[in-house]
């Protein structure tokens, strides 16, 4: 269906009211895919009760139920929520798309990933093996690859193919809270409340470095785009940069008086943006160490960071409820 | 006190008047002054066109529920606490604390005195048939009068410390009586003779009453429990036990399915053939129980009964039930954190925010669902009160991935 539509040239091009019925009954049967999946006949009832009044499908055959006096009152068109996922019985810790966006991927507190259609909203894969909170989750480069950090202290590997396991990362001693793949996908890097940010072979899932300096929990992890640089983000108030290839130490940004939550490199790589409990967003030059700015605004603390894809705009996340939008050449 | 047809409340007060309040509003209709001093007790006659009131200021009265005063009863010479109608209203007895007096409705005039030191009176009742009063008076005996003669009829001995309560069975053939001595006792009114001692509590027995088969009797006791006896055998048949208090009132309800007791500003409500409990209701101090079809009146509050009854609508887990059979799925957006239920009325409160209100015809819910098996019987009295939060479903709302579109079409 999502190719009939799409294909406007087609017989749908030339017949909008057909193109608006296919994507009402796209939407309705994304919309209700739990109730379909697990009681059919509520199709009938609860299905078309509860879709949104304007929808096409639901004038179409929402007949009066005899036992219901007074309808729930629904909303008045589609939302932009398409979907949601049942399935985790725990807290969602993190989601994240597939590289081909054909899959997402979700970490939960119920120790287990989940992979989903992304086009159906169905599970495909349950990955379990982590035995407490899988708290990170992110697809190799090349998609073929996923891996997890979890509160029982390993990173796991996993082939989302098959749903099968490759790997067991083993070797931090607290939890481990973050977890990346290197540019070219041969490393993985991962950070962990022990305090320290290990770099493992993807291939082999041999320990490659141990990444050591940091004095307290390490909360963030991420290589430079060009893959020779690992900055990580620490409860001890530092952002450390350090070598891929030797795991030397190759600076550290001190500034921030409270926890640093999160890191990132620009897309250039020039720069470095971290967020910090201290409520604010620091930007540092990566070649020399040195802060170039202090961005403040948030009057709580700020807990994610990420540069536009045109290393143009940084945006921040705090608990204050708001996201803020920053220019970082000013 | 309800009237008889239950349309009417009659209410006595230490503002020396008799307030009449319709059960359907709520509202006063009448206010009936005469009295100078505290009404201790008011009485309707079984056809709802008397009512009778006791003062402190030593008169029964006689009224009109439509406004009217119908006469003094004049003769007292002290409080007089307690009043009663016949069942054909001809008759009334009252009670003070030396003697008990029966008058006639019509005239006024007196029809028979009990006096004597030993005539102080916890409580007076006329047997079904009107032909029988039986006193329960402080040196631990009943006394039995007929009402005809207006002469003393019998003495019922055998309770080892003062009688709280005493009441005819429907048929009228049996005399049940709770004492302090932690017994309750059954007699034959007609010869006098003890048919049962219903031991077991363990404590004052507060109040007494029979179902309205006549099969069991209900016992309210300070030792916190109500007991249930045969009355064909004299036998224990079920304890009813909480930590609801003392009993002090008890009541079944007219389909003789539920007993209210009442345990100082608490109800407890209890199922009679499970012998568990359905809930209790924090309410005012309780004075009494009185209880018709649809309404239990504990004295301070009015309860509509239907609101008491478990409602047959729930909400588990996903679904809407009726009767323990799932009705109506409910997508994750419309599950409630808290919902409530009155009768046919569904309320769900949203983690959103957002409230959801429902309503559903039970009648067609029975003719569509009532076929279906239902996956538990049982465990559905969780909710009684009319509109309050009855369950909180815990769930997560943050173990769901959203996925948004980025354009609607």
């Amino acid at each position: 269906m999502n190719e009939v539509m799409l294909n406007k040239e087609g017989v749908l091009g030339i017949c909008p009211r057909l193109l608006e019925l296919a994507y009402d009954a796209r939407r309705f049967i994304l919309h209700n895919r739990s109730i379909i999946e697990s009681a059919p006949l509520q199709v009938y009832s609860a299905a078309l009760l509860f879709t949104p009044e304007s929808s096409i499908v639901r004038k179409q055959y929402l007949k009066r139920i005899p036992w219901i006096l007074m309808e729930p009152k629904v909303i008045q068109k589609w939302s932009p929520l398409i979907q949601t996922l049942e399935g985790h019985s725990d807290s969602a810790n993190a989601v994240v798309f597939s590289p081909d966006e054909k899959l997402v991927a979700s970490a939960s507190s119920d120790s287990t990933v989940r992979l989903w259609d992304t086009a159906t909203g169905g599970s495909c894969r349950v990955l379990e093996g982590h035995f407490n909170w899988v708290r990170a989750v992110v697809f190799s480069p090349d998609g073929k690859l996923v891996a997890s950090a979890s509160n029982d202290n390993t990173v796991r590997l996993w082939d989302p193919a098959t749903g099968g396991s490759c790997g067991l990362l083993d070797g931090h001693l607290d939890f481990v809270t973050a977890v990346v793949f290197s540019p070219d996908g041969q490393l993985v890097a991962s950070a962990s409340n022990d305090n320290t940010v290990r770099l493992w072979d993807t291939a082999t899932g041999g320990l490659c470095g141990v990444l050591q300096g940091h004095l307290g929990w390490v909360r963030a992890v991420v290589f430079s785009p060009d893959g020779k640089l690992v900055a990580s983000a620490s409860d001890d108030r530092t952002v450390r940069l350090w070598d891929t290839a030797t795991g030397g130490p190759c600076g550290v940004l001190e500034g921030h008086s409270d926890w640093v939550n999160a890191v990132v490199f620009s897309p250039d790589g020039k720069l470095v943006a971290s967020v910090s409990s201290d409520c604010t967003v620091r930007l540092w030059d990566t070649a020399t160490g040195a802060s170039c700015r202090v961005l403040e605004g948030h009057p709580i603390p700020v807990i994610a960071v990420v540069f536009s894809p045109d290393g143009t705009l940084v945006a921040s996340a705090s608990y204050d409820a708001t996201v803020r939008l920053w220019d970082p050449a000013t | 006190m309800f009237s008889p047809d239950g349309k009417l409340v009659a209410s006595g007060s230490y503002d020396n008047t008799v307030r009449l309040w319709d059960t359907a509003t709520g509202g006063l209709c009448g206010v009936l002054e005469a009295h100078s001093d505290f009404v201790n007790a008011v009485a309707f006659s079984p056809d709802g066109k008397l009512v009778g009131s006791a003062s402190r200021d030593n008169t029964v009265r006689l009224w009109d529920p439509t406004g009217g005063s119908c006469g003094v009863l004049n003769g007292h010479s002290a409080y007089v606490n307690i009043v009663v109608l016949s069942p054909d209203g001809k008759l009334v007895a009252s009670a003070s604390n030396n003697t008990v007096r029966l008058w006639d409705t019509a005239t006024g005039g007196s029809c028979g005195v009990l006096e004597g030191r030993s005539s102080h009176a916890s409580a007076v009742v006329f047997s079904p048939d009107g032909k029988l009063v039986a006193s329960a008076i402080y040196d631990n005996t009943i006394r039995l009068w007929d009402t005809a003669t207006g002469g003393s009829c019998g003495v019922l001995e055998g309770h080892l410390d003062r009688v709280r309560a005493v009441v005819f069975s429907p048929d009228g053939k049996l005399v049940a009586s709770a004492s302090d001595d932690n017994s309750v006792r059954l007699w034959n009114p007609a010869t006098g003779v003890s048919c049962g001692v219903l031991k077991g509590h363990s404590d004052y027995v507060r109040a007494v009453v029979f179902s309205p088969d006549g099969k069991l009797v209900a016992s309210a006791s300070n030792d916190h429990t109500v007991r249930l006896w045969d009355t064909a055998t004299g036998g224990s048949c079920g304890v009813l036990e909480g930590h609801l208090g003392r009993g002090n009132a008890v009541m079944f309800t007219p389909d003789g399915k539920l007993v209210a007791s009442a345990h100082g500003k608490i109800v407890g409500l209890w199922d009679v053939t499970q012998r568990t409990t359905i809930g209790e209701i924090h309410t005012g101090q309780i004075k009494d129980l009185v209880c018709d079809a649809t309404k239990l009146d504990t004295g301070q509050r009015m309860l509509t009964l239907t609101s008491l009854l478990p409602p047959l609508l729930h909400v588990t887990g996903e679904w809407v039930t009726w009767d323990s059979k799932k009705v109506l799925f409910l997508p994750l957006d419309y599950r409630p954190c808290a919902y409530a239920v009155n009768d046919n009325i569904l309320v769900m409160g949203h983690p959103s925010g957002s409230i959801t209100f429902m309503s559903f015809d039970l009648t067609a819910l029975a003719l569509q669902f009532s076929h279906l098996l239902s996956p538990t019987q049982g465990g559905i009295y969780s909710s009684l009160l009319f509109l309050q939060i009855i369950t909180r479903i815990p769930y997560a709302t943050q173990s769901l991935v959203s996925i948004y579109a980025t354009s609607v079409c």
